[in-house]
């Protein structure tokens, strides 16, 4: 199998509003993919979707090969799923929980499990109602290790956590998928964590996907440029093809694009705008993603 | 794998199912201190005769009635409402266990547990009327109380129902629903009135198939 | 598929539920009250006379020929019934057909049988009680025992809910002997020491053979009545009253009435046909009332849109008998058209006093409902599976609520 996850044509209205317009993705095994979108762009829809919650208008979305609203039990085996909010068994206890999972997957690895409980230091019977959600987080994140699954999708996993367990998420995560293959498929609203972590980032724009990439090459081809031209403000548009996006503030003009320093010259000339002085300011994923969706 | 949903659901309802319990003790033991306090000051025959020509017992006994109406309440509601506060169903959705086996295992469960309070509940108003009245009396408050344990499996069954429905829209609409097939199991007044049940146990024998439409639709994301 | 079966579950228990439910508030919005005429026969003037009622409180007073009263010549008619306000206002005559009318001699002489669905064969708990037939108190004195009657007859001592083996043995022996067969199939009495004395039991037994068991001092005594299989006794009822003219009445199978009389157990058939059709007493529907006055007996059969009596003679001749109809349930306007509505009615109620979920079909009437339920569905809700017309096609309006309510999930 090539593919984790693959989306075709994928369509979904909630009534008559449209939130996903043929979104296509495919996803290969062994990476760590993050997925990016401001809020209402789908990013939910798409995860809800790709989770088996809710099945789409039209298209097809296949997880491990089989359609993800009706995987059989033999294939859920395979993918760890932490919902959005650490959604746990919240009236179990740390060890009730664990015994409960256990019984459904034969490749239960329980020690990936206690090994993280040892390091949160709380009882066996704490109920994980009466847990920070930070220790919460970390139950969840056990309990995906030990079922040792393919494919990990883990819904907005820094919701509610402070910096430290965001940090100390991040580490088990990656310490725990190096070097075993699998394939992560993460959101997150603090995109400098993601940074740290992803491999691949997929941006969600309007209805649709923006992009799709390994990190290096987004760091490496994603270009932001600045100059200043009082008479250009109007004239430069974004277009799919030159400008991904443009800020306008007084004078001093913004440009987003996937080309060269060259090449935007090259276009804005065509433009009947001859500038001189260009400059390009490095960016960190969180810029080089609000270049990409625009501030609104 | 069964095993691991019996252990999950007696999580949530172990409590319940003692403290049911313990109300029925209770209950019991008061009905039955009431019955003795009527023997003493009423005399043994003029207790009959009110227990035989005026349904005396039948008001006596309002806690079988109520009883299964809480129990099966309160088992749908600590089964099925942390399961869908924040969605937590989706946890369970996810097991790797098919969708119709999850939801039959679980309201299974739960009316296993109902049906052993009910148990316990009708040994117990048997030994209570036995030690008191003949056969012919006993028979007859048994054979009454029969459509209230049937109220009572109802009750869970459509609270289990409207929990896991995912809309308020249905919801309401098996509300009245609920509400109109459930009183029918008490309508009498008498002792025994029922002339038969079959159409009352159907009934009831159908509800765990609209537990499977709420889990189904709940699944899929309708609204 | 078990997501459909699912829905087609929830929108059957949607039908039975507005089935039960729909028509019964129909009828408590748009039922209007009929003025049912209460008729009666009048020993002075010979004649059926009868009330209406014209809404509140006004009432017009009749005989059948037309003639109206005011209410004093009206009760005047009466004087079996109104005796008392008629010697209050000092217009009770002296004598009516040769027989002397007071208070006192009207009330010794006259006697009411009455029966009606929901004592036909009521829910209630096989235990009974003996009196004494012969106490030496001047009322019938509460015994202290119960006793059970089937395959045997038990008495039990309430307080240790013991058989009183000696008791019991006596009764059953006695019962024995005088060729009684256990078990019992029928048994009754009127377990009320408000009466004057008491005739104990007549009981069924197991070939049909009918027995009168009571109990005089301490000691039983049975009497085979000559009552046997020969006519199909549904119900017996037993009224002890000072005229001592029958121990009681028995209801047949066959919807006929009976009295138990005291010459010898020999029963006396009382007439219960009607010349019109649907209109003969049936036990499970109709009231039946025999009325005994010092100079006439009326025997009244009342269901639903009329009202039948007969007049007898004190040697049980017809003289007189009358119908009065009005319109019957089905027949009135809000009735008619809830039978185009719906195309059948659910209910639990039985006037024999049990719960028993029955079904009502309007069937050519019910059609039309059914009809404009299928066009709506058509109309306004395309696109359907085949089976939410066919539940429509066969539940009408209660499908159709169903079906738009639950909607298809694929």
């Amino acid at each position: 199998m090539e593919h984790v996850i693959e989306c075709k044509n994928l369509t979904h209205y909630y009534g008559d509003k449209l939130v996903l317009n043929n979104l296509n993705l495919k996803v290969e095994k062994g990476r760590i993919f993050g997925i990016l979108g401001k809020n209402g762009m789908g990013k939910t829809t798409t995860i809800n979707i790709l989770m088996g919650f809710l099945r789409p208008t039209s298209g097809q979305c296949l997880v491990l090969g089989e359609e993800s609203h009706r995987l059989s039990p033999a294939t859920r085996q395979k993918i760890g799923l932490l919902h959005e909010g650490h959604l746990a068994y919240d009236f179990m206890t740390i060890k009730q929980v664990e015994h409960f999972y256990s019984q459904f997957f034969p490749g239960w690895k329980k020690e990936y499990y206690w090994d993280l409980m040892k390091k949160l230091g709380l009882k066996d019977n704490h109920k994980i109602r009466n847990m920070s959600c930070g220790q919460r987080s970390q139950v969840v994140l056990g309990l995906i290790f030990a079922q040792d699954p393919e494919l990990l999708i883990l819904d907005d996993y820094s919701m509610g956590l402070d910096p430290g367990y965001r940090a100390l998420f991040i580490d088990y995560l990656q310490d725990y998928v190096r070097d075993r293959n699998k394939t992560v498929f993460l959101t997150s609203h603090i995109i400098p964590d993601v940074e740290k972590v992803v491999d691949d980032t997929i941006v969600m724009g309007y209805q649709k996907l923006l992009l799709k990439m390994p990190l290096e090459t987004l760091k490496k081809d994603f270009h932001r440029f600045e100059f200043h031209n009082a008479n250009a403000k109007n004239a430069i548009k974004a277009d799919e093809e030159n400008i991904t996006n443009v800020e306008v503030y007084h004078d001093k003009i913004t440009l987003y694009s996937f080309k060269s320093e060259s090449d935007v010259k090259k276009h804005l000339k065509t433009l009947g705008i001859t500038v001189d002085k260009m400059t390009e300011i490095p960016m960190s994923l969180e810029e080089a993603f609000i270049g990409l969706t625009g501030k609104y | 794998m069964l095993k691991a949903i019996l252990y999950k659901e007696w999580i949530k309802l172990r409590w319940a199912v003692l403290v049911i319990a313990g109300l029925t003790v209770i209950s019991l033991a008061y009905s039955a201190s009431q019955i003795n306090y009527y023997v003493e000051f009423q005399g043994a025959f003029q207790n009959w005769m009110y227990v035989i020509g005026k349904d005396l017992l039948l008001r006596n006994i309002v806690f079988v009635k109520i009883l299964p109406i809480i129990t099966g309440l309160a088992f749908a509601l600590l089964q099925f409402m942390p399961e869908m506060t924040g969605k937590r169903m989706r946890l369970s959705y996810h097991l790797p266990i098919g969708e119709k086996k999850l939801l039959l295992s679980s309201v299974g469960i739960g009316f296993m547990f109902l049906l052993l309070e009910i148990i316990f509940l009708f040994f117990g108003l048997w030994l209570m009327v036995s030690l008191t009245y003949p056969a012919e009396v006993i028979n007859k408050v048994l054979m009454s109380t029969l459509p209230w344990f049937l109220g009572g499996s109802a009750v869970y069954f459509m609270t289990a129902f409207i929990i896991l429905e995912p809309s308020w829209v249905y919801r309401i609409i098996y509300g009245v629903m609920a509400y109109g097939l459930i009183t029918k199991y008490y309508e009498a007044g008498t002792y025994d009135q029922y002339q038969t049940l079959w159409a009352y146990i159907l009934i009831v024998a159908s509800m765990p198939l609209l537990v499977m439409f709420a889990g189904h639709r709940f699944r899929r994301g309708s609204k | 598929m078990l997501n459909k079966i699912s829905r087609y579950t929830i929108i059957l228990l949607i039908v039975v539920v507005s089935a039960l439910y729909l028509p019964d508030f129909y009828s408590m919005l748009f039922d209007k009250k009929v003025n049912v005429p209460r008729m009666n026969y009048s020993a002075v003037i010979n004649d059926f006379v009868y009330t209406e009622y014209y809404g509140m409180g006004k009432i017009k007073y009749m005989d059948i020929q037309g003639k109206e009263y005011n209410e004093r010549d009206y009760f005047a008619l009466l004087p079996f019934m109104y005796y008392g306000n008629l010697e209050k206002w000092g217009t009770l005559p002296e004598k009516l057909e040769g027989i002397e009318l007071s208070s006192k001699i009207i009330r010794r002489n006259s006697q009411m049988v009455k029966i009606a669905p929901k004592n036909v064969n009521p829910p209630s708990v096989p235990l009974n009680i003996m009196f004494e037939a012969e106490p030496d108190y001047a009322q019938l004195v509460i015994p202290d025992d119960i006793f059970r009657l089937k395959n045997t007859i038990e008495f039990i001592d309430p307080v240790t809910n013991k058989v009183l083996q000696e008791k019991s043995k006596k009764f059953q022996d006695a019962l024995i002997e005088a060729g009684f067969e256990f078990p019992a199939k029928l048994s009754a009495a009127n377990q009320t020491n408000r009466k004057p004395f008491d005739e104990g039991y007549f009981i069924k037994d197991a070939k049909d053979k009918v027995y009168h068991l009571k109990m005089v001092k301490d000691d039983p005594v049975v009497v085979y009545t000559g009552i046997d299989g020969s006519i199909p006794i549904r119900q017996i009822f037993i009224s002890e009253n000072s005229r001592k003219e029958f121990y009681g009445w028995l209801l047949t199978e066959e919807n006929d009435v009976y009295l138990i009389t005291y010459d010898n157990y020999t029963l006396k058939k009382i007439p219960t046909k009607s010349d019109n059709e649907g209109q003969d007493y049936d036990a499970n529907s109709m009231n039946f009332r025999f009325y005994i006055y010092p100079v006439n007996k009326h025997i009244q059969i009342s269901g639903d849109g009329f009202s039948h009596m007969i007049i007898l003679n004190n040697d049980y001749e017809k003289i007189a008998e009358h119908t009065m109809e009005w319109t019957p349930y089905n027949k009135r306007p809000a009735p008619i058209v809830k039978q185009y509505i719906f195309p059948f009615e659910l209910s639990t109620y039985d006037p024999m006093k049990y719960i028993k979920l029955q079904m009502d079909c309007f069937w050519w009437q019910g059609l039309v409902g059914v009809a404009l339920s299928l066009l709506a569905l058509v109309i306004f809700s395309r696109k359907r599976p085949i089976l939410d017309y066919v539940i429509v096609l066969f539940t009408g309006v209660f499908g159709l609520i169903g079906v738009l309510l639950i909607k298809p999930e694929e």
